[in-house]
């Protein structure tokens, strides 16, 4: 090739604005590339600094911020926005490696939560993506191979985005108790405790609306009062009227038609005002909680984790907007510790006075499960300083001698340590060895926690990978706990177990190579 | 028709519809109406590389022209999202010498579309390599001096991998 010719600043400038436009997945390394073409010479540096070359990869980026925080850096560096971008980045970094220690470690785990979700939302964009990265089902090793832990550190990163958006649904609670916020806004807090940002459910509003409004064009549902053109969303006048009853027209005018409906009524025109005004928001979030409540009694499919999360919605709403102290201790009862370590300290607590019963009973029911927490956390198990023998190991596949189904061990306890109560309700002592037996907290496979007697598990042989899937589908905490499974075949048959997580090879040391050894010797069960 | 005469002086001939995908030639054409069979002269552009440039233009006649400021608008983000379409990837693949040229030609006739087919191509080739490789791919040379380099370096330090 004969000389390269030299190419000018703004045809530079030109290509380097063509790396925003690569596609999102690749806008970590297209804003990497930018970053070092600033490190080629002093051409391309001059050529990659400009604010507006870095804006649409700061747009793409991050969707989401803390707005007061946003408002101040942008007070510090204006438009400045390859800076903003670097200043996000670093507080992504930060917010990243928390997240290893979480996932990593189980004693410190609540601080490292209340620190990361002080970062709150500006970092959700990092943590979103980092779980999109993440996602999928456990994997399955059977060449020998261990698992990196993915699918526990997606669970976590999952966890703490959750976390971080019901911190903001109980920020708008409290604008919303001193009327700072319309309803759709009040509204919309509710699917903060579902693991979804405001932005994200306003996008879906914005969306439907076009899809409704397009569809009614379509159909030639009328949008009219009086004239043909009528367009209500194009009025200047956000609010308009709509009779549920009358499809010919539905569009109610609040000039004429409603004075008219409400005279019939033999509602006094002065009085009109008050009853076609908006509804304030708490009473409609108030109610949608009740009614979320009501369809958690009524017999549904509703899985275990959109449960909790619904049931720690209502409470949380009903304790923060309509005072109820009485409820707080059924509240925390229900509460991971996670939970009191974010939302639950960070935002609910400093919203009730000092002093207030509602306040004092958050702070003593968080101080109890964290102070548990912390206790548990420190636990070790060593099978080998057992005085009786523990058959079983943490992540073993079993099925139940009397109820056929099958489980997974994540924790076992040298005798009984269940209640009283319990153990007479449960007839354990119709067992051969009656309480005096090692017992193991189990996964059920459909999607149960159970409290299983050693007479009553029996390792399940021949394991398929479908049956894995079925474990995926119904545990959503299982990856907390697992982080793959090692499968081993010999002829027609085969063994297989959970990898434990960081957090249980810590806490149960033992068990892992007591695992990885049966699954090894799956041979034996040809000659047996 | 229009007469160009190249660098290297050649003429070439096109249709005006096709020519005036270039707005510089465009302008230069409204500028003295009355005088077209004047042959416009394009001394920064090799008969090689107009050859390629009208080849484009004939392939594009007749396509609307991007609004002059296009680039502010916001909706313009998201049109550019949108890939090389197979004819222009096509019409891309060649040398990286010609490659230039042809940017290098796309920016001084203002042809906006041709320059981002161009510049995305770069672009695609520049993206996750180091600065020694752009530096080589660019032929440039480094022109900062250690201490310089080491305190850029450190002023990037974010944007790799965390």
């Amino acid at each position: 090739m004969s000389e390269l010719p030299q190419l000018p600043l703004d045809c530079i400038v030109h290509i380097l604005s063509q790396l925003s436009s690569l596609g999102t997945e690749d806008e970590e390394v297209a804003a990497q590339t930018l970053a070092r073409c600033s490190q080629v010479n002093s051409t391309f540096r001059e050529a990659s600094s400009g604010g507006t070359l870095w804006e649409p990869h700061y747009r793409a980026r991050y969707q989401h911020c803390i707005e007061d925080r946003e408002t101040e850096r942008k007070s510090i560096y204006g438009d400045n926005y390859k800076v903003l971008y670097a200043e996000r980045r670093k507080l992504d970094k930060t917010a990243l490696a928390i997240m290893d220690r979480i996932v990593e470690d189980r004693r410190g785990r609540t601080e490292r939560a209340t620190e990361i979700v002080r970062l709150g939302l500006d970092v959700w964009d990092a943590l979103r993506l980092e779980a999109e990265s993440l996602e999928g089902p456990l994997s399955v090793h059977s060449d020998g191979s261990e698992p990196e832990a993915t699918a526990t550190r997606h669970y976590w990163t999952r966890a703490i985005m959750e976390e971080i958006t019901r911190g903001y649904g109980v920020q708008v609670w409290r604008r919303m108790r001193q009327n700072e916020i319309s309803f759709v806004e009040g509204y919309n807090s509710m699917s903060c405790f579902f693991g979804k940002t405001f932005k994200q459910v306003n996008d879906v509003l914005v969306d439907i609306t076009h899809q409704a409004r397009e569809r009614m064009l379509k159909t030639g549902i009328p949008l009219t009062i009086k004239d043909a053109n009528y367009d209500p969303w194009e009025d200047d006048d956000d609010d308009f009227y709509v009779d549920t009853f009358d499809r010919n027209n539905p569009i109610l005018s609040a000039e004429d038609d409603i004075p008219r409906l409400l005279s019939r009524q033999g509602v006094s025109a002065n009085r009109a005002t008050d009853l076609i005004s908006p509804c304030g928001a708490i009473p409609m979030v108030l109610r949608a909680g009740r009614n979320v409540m009501a369809a958690l009694h009524s017999p549904r499919n509703t899985s275990a984790s959109l449960a909790r999360a619904a049931v720690i919605f209502t409470f949380s709403m009903h304790i923060q907007l309509s005072s109820r102290p009485d409820l707080v201790p059924q509240f925390v009862a229900g509460c991971e510790p996670l939970d009191c370590a974010t939302f639950v300290s960070e935002d609910m607590v400093p919203a009730h006075p000092e002093g207030s019963q509602t306040r004092e009973l958050l702070t003593l029911g968080i101080k109890e499960v964290l102070d548990r927490e912390k206790a548990e956390a420190e636990v070790i198990h060593f099978r080998s300083l057992e005085e009786s023998s523990v058959q079983h190991f943490v992540g073993l596949v079993f099925r139940h001698r009397l109820y056929n189904y099958i489980g997974s061990i994540f924790g076992w306890d040298p005798v009984c340590a269940a209640s009283e109560d319990w153990i007479r309700d449960m007839n354990v002592n119709t067992l051969p060895r009656q309480r005096h037996q090692p017992f193991y907290q189990c996964f059920c496979n459909d999607g149960s926690i159970r409290y299983v007697a050693e007479d009553n598990i029996k390792p399940l042989l021949n394991v398929s990978e479908e049956m894995f899937g079925v474990f995926h589908r119904n545990i959503s905490i299982l990856p907390r706990y697992f982080t793959g499974i090692q499968m081993a075949h010999a002829g027609t048959t085969s063994r297989a177990r959970f990898f434990l997580s960081p957090e249980l090879l810590h806490s149960y040391p033992e068990d892992d190579d007591l695992g990885r050894t049966w699954v090894e010797q799956v041979e034996s069960d040809l000659t047996g | 028709m229009v007469l160009l005469v190249t660098s290297d002086n050649e003429q070439f001939t096109a249709d005006k519809e096709v020519v005036e995908r270039s707005v510089l030639i465009k302008n230069m054409l409204e500028a003295d109406v009355g005088e077209s069979d004047q042959p416009i002269p394009l001394p920064n552009v090799s008969s090689a590389v107009l050859k390629k440039v009208l080849e484009y233009c004939e392939h594009h006649r007749g396509e609307p022209l991007p609004a002059p400021d296009a680039d502010q608008s916001q909706d313009d983000t998201r049109k550019r999202t949108t890939d090389i379409s197979e004819w222009d990837q096509k019409f891309i693949t060649v040398d990286q010498e010609m490659l230039f040229e042809i940017i290098l030609a796309a920016n001084y006739l203002d042809i906006k579309s041709l320059l981002d087919v161009g510049c995305k191509t770069v672009a695609n080739m520049i993206k996750g390599k180091t600065p020694e490789e752009i530096r080589k791919l660019f032929n440039i040379v480094n022109d900062f001096t250690p201490e310089e380099e080491a305190q850029i370096k450190k002023e990037n330090e974010w944007a790799e991998d965390r």
